[in-house]
């Protein structure tokens, strides 16, 4: 239990429906961690036993060092959480609605508030019910971070806005957010990719893989391998080489342990060493998709 | 972090601002609660106002209701989504936030309707201050919490609103299960041991649910606990307690205790009115029983509240229909000046048959209740209240010179346990021909209402701070009766046996058994006041004078259709009127006038032979559209029942007779009181 938010062999079941299978996962201090997957891979599950709106069906979970099943109104103080389908009281003016949060937090930052207000120009005296779904989030946003949380937690918080928008957010989120833990779950890989320090990728409520960004992203890569006649497949394949593919004198898969220095006499030992290798970098989008992919195809 | 208080009143703060749209609606709805009551209090006679006052009860509910599904709701217990769940929300903050909205403008606003609905009705608020705030326990206990708890483990309000729906429907279905737990039949009895025990169970069941929602958000578990509350509680206490184990709660519990063996029953040697078997359609028998009840202390009326009856014959034991003690006893139905002990019982035809005819013993356990302390007051002037002790105000209302009065009684938080008593001096004639109605030239003495429920505790969520009983049996206009009013002061159950009881040959007299010679049908108009609601037909025998068919009560503002079946050969006379006037009529209270005004309408008609109909229509006109004249108020005061000076009537001749006064001990003594 040394992170911010650590889980262990946490399952969660919804009737007949396996949502988290054992995860085990560490959000280290500090860290701006993305947990990405799939659709309906666990991740909104996750969160919400994290922040005890779910209980776990087994397994333990604990959150600034605190069981969450236990998690107290002062701990909630040093959380932000914002989520995609949080049910805000519309009733509220955006004003009114961070005047009443204020007097929750000691934290409370007027000038940090007010700040995020105008950064995100966010109009005072109308109601959270008549703003687009982009500036509700931008709301919910400011009063999560008008206190200084140590810990945000976002849960899908780009669904569907607009590109202006998302770089607001983000703006917004790491100017007030230097010193907490970030812990996001998010579809929108090309804008993780900007500004997250470690990603954990989540595959049928089972985390998969869980590394800094600049070690995942260089040990993936893709590759292409052109021989002067027709390629003849490996039997068997490296287990690491994903998405593999050949087409007469050209092979293609992605190195999930691409290593400068021994993966390319490893391809001229299977390919043969007249063979042109050429070596591209991904990016996390699409590693994301070749992972997934790729499980799919196991799958099949 | 805010303190405990702060966040209270700072989540209390928002809620006023949020749900202000809620709460208008449901603070002018207290007003017009407190505007309909003290408007009830300054105009008695207004049916309109007096109508209202149920539908406005239900108004009221079902504002408190939306309002308070909007207050728990704004932060919504039951969804995983709601922003307040992740927010540094303390749970006791928040139910304290949502208790004290309550009583901020449910609770405060009720306390301050009811001041003015007593005020307005005369009654002193200050020294009633407790039983009021005893009556805002009970309906925070009985109705807000259980309408919060509803709030707090649905998701929407429309799930809310359902959801106490089917609780009250599944309550309402508990009759069937409990017939006597939540029913409305006036002629039952109350089990309040019943009531209070699970209706208090379940009450405090919901609260600690409540909180427990608060505390845990486990939703499932808290409605099975609910659900499962409301069903088992009543079940339980019905098997806890009966009717004859209520009856010994009481026995106890009351503060006279007869020696065994002091008080006796036995059959009525001389029975006012004739021992009586009816014969049902179904072949069955009704028998009413005359009995005589000896013994009771010195300043006791004993009243027969039960009795549990076998009977024995030479070839074994038999059992009547019901065993409900209660229905097997009555007072005479025969409409009389006095309550005189009455077994009546059922018996179905197999059970006849087995008699075969042989006299029975009629054995069982008689459950008598001794009345005492009996206090009357004089209703000196009519159109102003008069203080019964600290039991209850009665006046005599007259909506115009020629109307039928009305004795109307009111008590605030409710009536006490007791009997309340008019004892009114009849002109002293019958309708049949003019002869006085008791020779003995005793007043005619009628109880208004006959409460049997002893409910020491009286812990009631009505919504209604004053209560009223309403009495069309009163006199005519030049009347002054009195109004008594005596408490239950012992319960007694006295074994009885009476040997060699000839039912079989006491005159059965067909009901519905013989079919009708003829019928008499028709329609009738009325164009009378609201005050009398309708009309009824009444097929009186002019040869004896009895009413012969009673279609009942019509309610009937224009015209309405009646038909009664007539049995016998005969000339009878059809006559229609005011529904009061036709139960004075019955109960022989009709003054000459009356009945000139009844009869001049009656029309004769003549039954021979089977198969003859009659068509016969009616006109009735109302008899209370003309407003009352003004009554010259006499110089002399005197003091009133309450103490102070009020300026009195002159006194008719029958009140100048010797009155029944209340003995030792002083009513304020009693353990019956309501507060």
């Amino acid at each position: 239990m040394n992170g911010t938010v650590y889980a262990s062999s946490l399952t969660k079941r919804f009737g007949r429906t396996q949502a988290l299978d054992g995860l085990d996962l560490t959000v280290p201090e500090g860290s701006v961690y993305a947990l990405v997957g799939p659709n309906g891979a666990g991740k909104t599950t996750t969160i919400k036993i994290l922040m005890n709106l779910l209980r776990a069906t087994s397994g333990d979970a604990s959150v600034l060092g605190r069981d969450s099943r236990a998690l107290e109104p002062a701990d909630y103080a040093r959380i932000g959480y914002v989520s995609e389908n949080q049910a805000l009281p519309l009733w509220m003016p955006v004003g009114y609605f961070m005047e009443y949060l204020r007097p929750f937090y000691s934290t409370w930052d007027r000038a940090l508030a007010d700040r995020l207000l105008r950064q995100l120009e966010l109009p005072l005296d109308r109601k959270l019910r008549h703003l687009s779904r982009g500036m509700r989030m931008k709301a919910a946003l400011a009063a999560s971070l008008a206190y200084h949380p140590r810990l945000i937690v976002l849960d899908e918080p780009f669904s569907g806005l607009d590109a202006l928008v998302r770089d607001e957010l983000i703006e917004s989120l790491l100017d007030a957010a230097a010193e907490s833990t970030v812990f996001i779950s998010s579809h929108d890989l090309a804008e993780i990719e900007s500004f997250c320090s470690h990603v954990g990728f989540l595959h049928r409520g089972r985390l998969q893989s869980s590394e800094e960004l600049p070690a995942l992203t260089a040990r993936f890569r893709e590759i292409e391998v052109t021989c002067p006649a027709t390629v003849a497949p490996p039997e068997p394949w490296p287990e690491h080489w994903l998405n593999r593919a050949c087409s007469g004198p050209v092979a293609r898969f992605t190195d999930s342990h691409f290593d400068a220095a021994t993966s390319p006499r490893r391809i001229h030992a299977l390919f043969g060493q007249d063979c042109r290798i050429d070596v591209k970098p991904l990016s996390l989008r699409a590693i994301f998709v070749a992972l997934t992919k790729s499980n799919r195809e196991a799958a099949l | 972090m805010q303190s405990f208080a702060a966040q209270t009143l700072h989540i209390f703060r928002k809620d006023i601002r949020g749900l202000r749209l809620y709460l208008l609606p449901a603070l002018a709805m207290t007003a017009l609660f407190a505007l309909a009551g003290a408007l009830r209090a300054a105009h008695p006679l207004d049916a309109t106002l007096s109508d209202s006052g149920a539908i406005l009860n239900l108004l009221l509910l079902v504002a408190w209701g939306i309002l308070i599904g909007q207050l728990v709701q704004a932060e919504s217990l039951t969804s995983d989504r709601h922003f307040w769940l992740t927010r540094p929300y303390a749970w006791p903050s928040l139910l304290a936030a949502k208790l004290l909205f309550i009583a901020a403008f449910i609770l405060l606003p009720k306390l301050l309707a009811d001041i003015v609905i007593l005020a307005a009705y005369g009654f002193a608020p200050l020294p009633l201050l407790p039983g009021l705030l005893a009556r805002l326990v009970a309906i925070t206990l009985f109705d807000l919490l259980p309408l919060a708890f509803a709030a707090a483990i649905t998701p929407n309000f429309l799930a809310y609103s359902l959801t106490a729906c089917s609780a009250a429907g599944l309550l309402f279905s508990l009759r069937f299960v409990s017939p006597l737990l939540l029913s409305t039949d006036p002629t039952a009895p109350r089990l309040w041991t019943v009531q209070y025990t699970a209706s208090l169970a379940i009450a405090l069941v919901c609260a600690a649910l409540l909180v427990w929602q608060y505390a845990r958000r486990r939703t499932l578990r808290a409605l099975a606990g609910a659900l499962a509350a409301l069903v088992v509680f009543p079940l339980l206490a019905n098997l806890a307690f009966s009717w004859t184990s209520q009856f010994a709660i009481e026995s106890h519990l009351a503060v006279l205790h007869p020696r065994p063996g002091a008080i006796t029953v036995s059959a009525d040697p001389q029975p006012r009115f004739r021992n009586d078997v009816t014969v049902r359609p179904d072949g069955g028998r009704n028998v009413e029983f005359m009995l005589k009840i000896h013994g009771a202390p010195a300043g006791t009326v004993p009243v027969l509240e039960g009795a549990r009856i076998t009977l024995e014959t030479p070839a074994g034991t038999l059992t009547p229909d019901d065993s409900a003690p209660w229905r097997n006893v009555g007072t005479s139905t025969r409409r009389t000046d006095q309550l005189l002990p009455l077994l009546h019982f059922s018996l179905d035809a197999a059970r006849w048959r087995a008699l075969a005819g042989r006299p029975v013993t009629l054995r069982g356990t008689a459950y008598i209740a001794l009345y005492g302390w009996l206090r009357y007051t004089q209703i000196a002037q009519p159109d102003r209240p008069y203080d019964l002790q600290d039991a209850a105000r009665c006046g005599l209302y007259q909506a115009g010179t020629n109307a039928q009065p009305v004795l109307i009684c009111q008590s605030p938080l409710g009536f006490r346990p007791g009997q309340l008593m008019a004892t009114v001096n009849d002109s002293g004639v019958s309708f049949r021909n003019g002869m006085p109605l008791d020779t003995r030239g005793r007043l005619n003495e009628a109880p208004v209402i006959l409460s049997t429920a002893f409910d020491p505790l009286q812990f009631s969520d009505e919504i209604d701070p004053v209560s009223e009983i309403r009495s069309y049996r009163s006199t005519s206009n030049d009347n002054q009766p009195l109004v008594g009013f005596q408490q239950p002061l012992g319960f007694v159950a006295v074994d009885f046996a009476i040997p060699s009881v000839p039912l079989a040959r006491l005159a059965p007299q067909s009901a519905n058994a013989v079919p009708p010679l003829a019928v008499v049908h028709g329609h009738v108009s009325y164009d009378g006041p609201a005050l009398l609601h309708g009309v009824s037909v009444t097929v009186i025998d002019a040869a004896t004078y009895r009413i012969h068919g009673f279609p009942g009560f019509l309610s009937c503002d224009h015209d309405c259709a009646y038909s009664i079946p007539v049995r016998q050969a005969g000339t009878y006379y059809v006559v229609a009127a005011p529904f009061g006037e036709i139960l004075l009529l019955e109960d022989g209270f009709a003054d000459r006038e009356m009945q000139a005004r009844i009869f001049r309408a009656a029309r004769k008609i003549v039954v021979k032979a089977a198969g003859e109909n009659f068509t016969i229509d009616l006109k009735v006109r109302g008899t209370g559209g003309a407003p009352q004249a003004a009554r010259p108020v006499p110089r002399d005061a005197s003091p009133s029942p309450t103490g102070a000076a009020q300026p009195q009537a002159p006194r008719s001749r029958a009140i100048q007779r010797p009155v029944r006064i209340a003995a030792r001990p002083r009513l304020e003594d009693s353990p019956f009181r309501a507060q």
